[in-house]
């Protein structure tokens, strides 16, 4: 009598192993992986500058009254300085969330964090 | 099946690599090359065959699902979506626009909002807003019917709000100077002669000439309530009529939803938690084609020499920031504009008398967070409306 069971030879197992693999790294490239990382996007007058969160980075960036200070550290950003009176930008402490962000808009700085979202984040940040 | 088994095996094709491959081939191939193999072995390596042709139609047909499975992850709200921001009315307006998306559409986005911010703005010195303020208690000043339609729309939020939301508050709001480099708490003689010229009642449109006139010397109207709003709405509209159907705007923290995510589920909308530092959450809420406004004490404010934090949103009955045990009100509603206003409304309005007006207005929901981390929503906000932050907690009004 015939078994039932289909019996697996090398290639059959080869086929099912890359299927697996590739299966997996397409879920990892769609849904997490390098795209799961915090980014921080940073802009001025002039250019639009992305940085890692995950550093440790002090990173100046000029604008119209000067040079507007930024630290990542610990997966968070903020402003330390900028040339602005008020400084309600330095005032706003650390971002590290999705759609946190910061500007000095004397100076025409804006920061942004995004990243994309695993479950249970959002699109879009009402404040 | 039975063609399958006619053709010549890969190994024969190929040539023979290998040792264990030529054992393989010697002991099983019945092909010219081994012709002197049994007639019987043509089963054993027809069989064999099968399987290989098996084992790789089943690889294509795997690769093919998951070539599927990355065209719907390209497709995620991750993926083909366009970030353009700019620096305007006083804040960072961000367009991101999904689906095929021409340069053209974020110019004539933003330009839209330009041309409303040359028309609106306070700090424009030839923009109608100015140009009436200027010519308070003097003349009628012409403006663009724009300028008059959303004039009258304040004016309608002042009378149905019974000045909670004030056209008019120009002046008190220029003496506090919150948001600017010169905010600091005002002497109170100066609060009592500001509140004499926020009457908004005494702000006359002339439809038939295009006119404003602010009857008091000194009087001043201020679109930054219902402005942004305003003109989120216009820059959606120039976004759908350029054929685009779903996208974010986000004028400083003012969400406008154009359609839903594209995978057919409504966008998830983050609200602030007071207190915390910009985006962390004290839930989130789910919508399409929907506006999405936050009016709290946390956005705008400054810390007097008394300690004491003030914020924006002024009371023009005391002269004073708005304080009645509310952090926050947001509002989802179909137009930006309405949103807008609303919430700056409702937040002055305090918790009963807010949550009364939104639960009156047809199409909008309101979320009311207060100082005391208590969280109230009206009915149709608890559909939508899921909280994640473990410090607030529920609660309906007694």
């Amino acid at each position: 009598m015939e078994s039932r069971y289909v019996r697996l030879k090398a290639l059959d197992r080869l086929a099912a192993g890359l299927s697996a693999a590739v299966t997996v790294f397409f879920f990892w490239f769609a849904y997490g992986g390098a795209d799961g990382r915090a980014l921080l996007y940073i802009q001025n007058e002039s250019q639009s500058l992305v940085y890692p969160l995950s550093g440790d980075l002090d990173i100046p960036v000029s604008g119209p009254l000067g040079v507007t200070r930024i630290v990542i550290r610990g997966g968070a950003a903020a402003v330390t300085d900028s040339p602005c009176r008020d400084k309600l930008c330095v005032s706003m402490g650390h971002i590290s969330g999705r759609g946190g962000w910061i500007a000095c808009l004397p100076n025409r700085v804006f920061l942004k964090v995004d990243q994309d979202s695993p479950a249970g984040d959002a699109d879009a940040a009402a404040y | 099946m039975y063609s399958l088994l006619r053709l010549r095996p890969s190994h024969c094709r190929n040539g023979l690599r290998g040792s264990r491959r030529r054992n393989f081939a010697e002991q099983n191939c019945g092909c010219n090359a081994f012709s002197g193999l049994p007639e019987n072995r043509r089963t054993v390596r027809g069989s064999h065959l099968l399987e290989v042709r098996q084992a790789s139609i089943n690889l294509l047909f795997l690769l093919g699902a998951c070539a599927i499975l990355l065209f719907s992850a390209s497709c995620s709200p991750r993926h083909g979506a366009l970030t353009r921001t700019q620096f305007l009315l006083g804040t960072v307006c961000s367009l991101t626009l999904y689906d095929t998306v021409r340069d053209d559409v974020f110019r004539e986005a933003f330009d839209r909002v330009t041309g409303i911010e040359r028309m609106m703005s306070l700090t424009i010195a030839d923009s109608d807003i100015s140009r009436v303020n200027a010519a308070a208690g003097t003349h009628p000043a012409a403006v663009s019917g724009e300028t008059l339609e959303l004039v009258r729309s304040a004016l309608e939020f002042s009378r149905l709000s019974g000045g909670a939301f004030n056209a008019a508050v120009g002046p008190l709001a220029a003496l506090w100077g919150i948001g600017t480099d010169h905010a600091a708490v005002p002497a109170r003689e100066d609060i009592a002669a500001a509140l004499l010229r926020t009457d908004y009642t005494k702000v006359s449109l002339d439809t038939a000439a295009g006119t404003i006139f602010l009857q008091e010397q000194g009087m001043a109207l201020d679109l930054g309530a219902i402005a942004k709003g305003y003109a989120a709405d216009e820059a959606a509209r120039v976004i759908r009529e350029a054929g685009i159907k779903r996208g974010i705007i986000d004028f400083g923290g003012n969400i406008l939803l154009i359609g839903a995510r594209p995978d057919g589920k409504p966008w998830r909308v983050g609200v602030q938690s007071p207190g915390a530092p910009r985006g962390e959450f004290l839930g989130v809420l789910t919508a399409s084609d929907a506006a999405v406004v936050s009016s709290g004490v946390y956005e705008r404010f400054f810390t007097g020499e008394d300690g004491q934090p003030y914020h924006h949103i002024l009371d023009t009955a005391t002269g004073f920031p708005v304080r009645n045990g509310l952090a926050s009100v947001t509002v989802v509603t179909g137009s930006s504009r309405t949103a807008d206003a609303l919430s700056t409304t409702l937040f002055a309005l305090g918790l009963q008398a807010g949550m009364k007006l939104a639960e009156e207005t047809e199409g909008v929901q309101a979320l009311f967070v207060t100082d005391d981390k208590k969280v109230y929503a009206t009915s149709g906000m608890l559909a939508i409306f899921r909280l994640t932050d473990g410090e607030y907690t529920m609660d309906t009004l007694k």
